[in-house]
């Protein structure tokens, strides 16, 4: 004897009562499916926005409960808290021009200036609001080395860091695309330096 | 000695129990149904060496593989997984579905966790795991019909979802137990019930079963984790709509169990544990403990009549190891020296190597006659 729905239903000779139960079947099998296309489809989308570089600097040892994760601060250009001190206020960072060699101004996140800035991160201090930009996923093989580079200060690092959301929003949301050193990719640095 | 099944026919003929009509009808049955063993497990192996061999080439070659390539490729698994639990009879193999149903799930937890290192999501574990179930549990319902699925789906849903009430209340720990509590009294209820309906009986009786057994648990599971917080004295005490809350439980329990009394003694008991620690403080510590014998005593005593050996047993050997922590606790300071440590080991020693004596005296002090 069976005890699902769709096979007890099939025993029936006008069984679209049954093909009815099956499809209701295949769409919950479809359901995560979709969930995940849509996920992918999303950060596809983020990433396509502008990437900006900024350097980054004073790497932590690794989070090693969540997995291998570079934790670095942003090394923010000298004259960006011209307009805002983040000691005293809640600051936003402004991103324009050039996505390579951004200019990266600190204002106040409520301030007209602000409202009119197309990309901009709010932040907490001098770090990102959004903690989650502070790190970057390492493939284990490799974490040792870049690890052993950063603490030795033999290359320089930065971050392809892009903002995706709506310009109305007091601040967007933001995404590590890329780590780099000495300006290369970091697959494409772990190739040249023969490191897997 | 290398004769096999042949030998043992051959002595049983010997010895008069088998004719020698029905030894050569064992034999060719055995023989046919052993037929192929050889070339099944030889072709096992050999999928499972190409299977482990893509793994590894996969691993090592992982920073290099393309991100694309990567959610393709795990896409493609789910497919093809989805697909062979979809061509399984589950009336003739009810196993091997569900456990290709598991493996399914398991393998849109690892898509999620891939989607979250190729673009640098870092999600909140807790949120990921309550996303996770929420996509799968449609169709671990819709499918899945032994307790190789309930079990786990069960186990992951509450342990998901208490993870984030904890996290939701962090700033207000007491909030979450009073809440908790709330869900110990209430969930058993809707578990053990749950096996009533017919429909869930007919279609699903791997679940029913399943949650049977964790109504029974939760209840006993809930009533220690209280009787622990009884420790606790700086601790938010019941207002009148929470007590009200649990009061309906009560009585709950009374409409849905009334004709088990021994069901109906284990839930009110174990409820009123459970809403101990919020109806006043602890001046002593060792009132938790009493407690603790008390209710475990308890127990033993329902395990003998309802003739469960086990629940008797399991009873009983908690009581011994919880008075061994009670000498613990009275002379904690003793550990601090080496006789203390000495004599502590030894107890234990001599508790562990004697305890089924010990249940068998603590089995004959609640009536129980082996």
């Amino acid at each position: 004897m069976t005890d699902n729905i769709s096979d007890n239903m099939t025993h029936h000779p006008s069984s679209n009562t049954a093909k009815r139960w099956k499809i209701y079947g295949l769409v919950t099998l479809a359901i995560p499916f979709i969930a995940m296309l849509i996920m992918v489809g999303i950060n596809l989308r983020a990433l396509e926005n502008t990437e900006y570089r900024v350097a980054i600097t004073g790497y932590d040892p690794r989070d090693l409960l969540r997995g291998h994760y570079l934790i670095f601060r942003y090394q923010w250009p000298e004259n960006a808290m011209k307009s805002c001190d983040p000691a005293k206020t809640q600051c936003c960072a402004c991103f324009s021009g050039d996505p390579q060699n951004p200019d990266i101004k600190f204002l106040q996140c409520t301030s007209p200036e602000a409202t009119s800035c197309p990309d901009k991160l709010a932040l907490n201090g001098l770090q990102p609001e959004n903690r989650h930009l502070n790190r970057y996923y390492i493939p284990e093989q490799q974490a040792q080395y870049i690890e052993n580079l950063a603490r030795q200060d033999k290359a320089d690092f930065s971050v392809g860091l892009v903002l995706y959301g709506s310009k109305k929003q007091p601040s967007k949301n933001g995404r590590v695309k890329m780590l780099y050193i000495d300006n290369k990719p970091l697959p494409q640095f772990l190739k040249e330096q023969s490191v897997q | 000695m290398f004769k096999g099944i042949a030998g043992k026919l051959q002595r049983w003929q010997d010895a008069e129990l088998l004719s020698t009509q029905q030894a050569q009808d064992i034999l060719a049955f055995e023989k046919q149904r052993k037929a192929g063993r050889l070339t099944r497990h030889l072709t096992f192996t050999g999928f499972f060496a190409i299977i482990l061999g893509l793994i590894s080439m996969v691993a090592a070659n992982w920073t290099i593989i393309p991100d694309q390539a990567k959610l393709g490729g795990h896409l493609v698994l789910n497919i093809g997984v989805a697909w062979a639990m979809l061509r399984i009879n589950p009336a003739t193999h009810p196993v091997a579905k569900d456990g290709l149903l598991l493996l399914l799930a398991g393998l849109f937890l690892s898509f999620i966790a891939l989607i979250g290192q190729v673009f640098q999501l870092h999600g909140e574990l807790n949120l990921t795991f309550g996303f996770w179930l929420l996509i799968c549990t449609p169709f671990l319902w819709y499918y899945g019909r032994t307790a190789l699925v309930a079990g786990p789906w069960l186990l992951m849903t509450l342990i998901t979802g208490f993870w984030n009430l904890v996290l939701y209340f962090d700033q207000t720990p007491d909030t979450f137990w009073i809440i908790g509590a709330i869900i110990a009294v209430y969930l058993p209820i809707i578990l053990m019930t749950a096996h009533l309906y017919p429909w869930f009986m007919q279609y699903k009786s791997g679940f029913a079963e399943t949650f049977l057994k964790a109504g029974y648990i939760i209840p006993a599971f809930a009533a220690n984790i209280a009787l622990f917080l009884f420790y606790d004295r700086d601790r938010l005490l019941l207002h009148m709509p929470q007590l009200a809350l649990f009061l309906g439980g009560f009585i709950l329990l009374a409409i849905a169990f009334h004709k088990e009394r021994n069901l109906l003694a284990y839930l009110l008991i174990s409820n009123l544990l459970i809403i101990l620690p919020f109806t006043f403080q602890s001046a002593y510590a060792l009132i938790p403990a009493l407690l603790f014998i008390a209710y475990w005593g308890f127990l033993a005593w329902l395990g003998q009549r309802i003739d469960s050996d086990n629940l008797m047993n399991w009873a009983i050997r908690l009581i011994i190891l919880r008075l061994f922590i009670i000498y613990l606790e009275v002379f904690g300071n003793m550990l601090f020296t080496g006789i203390g440590l000495v004599l502590s080991g030894i107890i234990l020693l001599l508790i562990l190597r004697y305890m089924n004596r010990l249940v068998i005296f603590g089995r004959k002090l609640i009536g129980h006659h082996d």
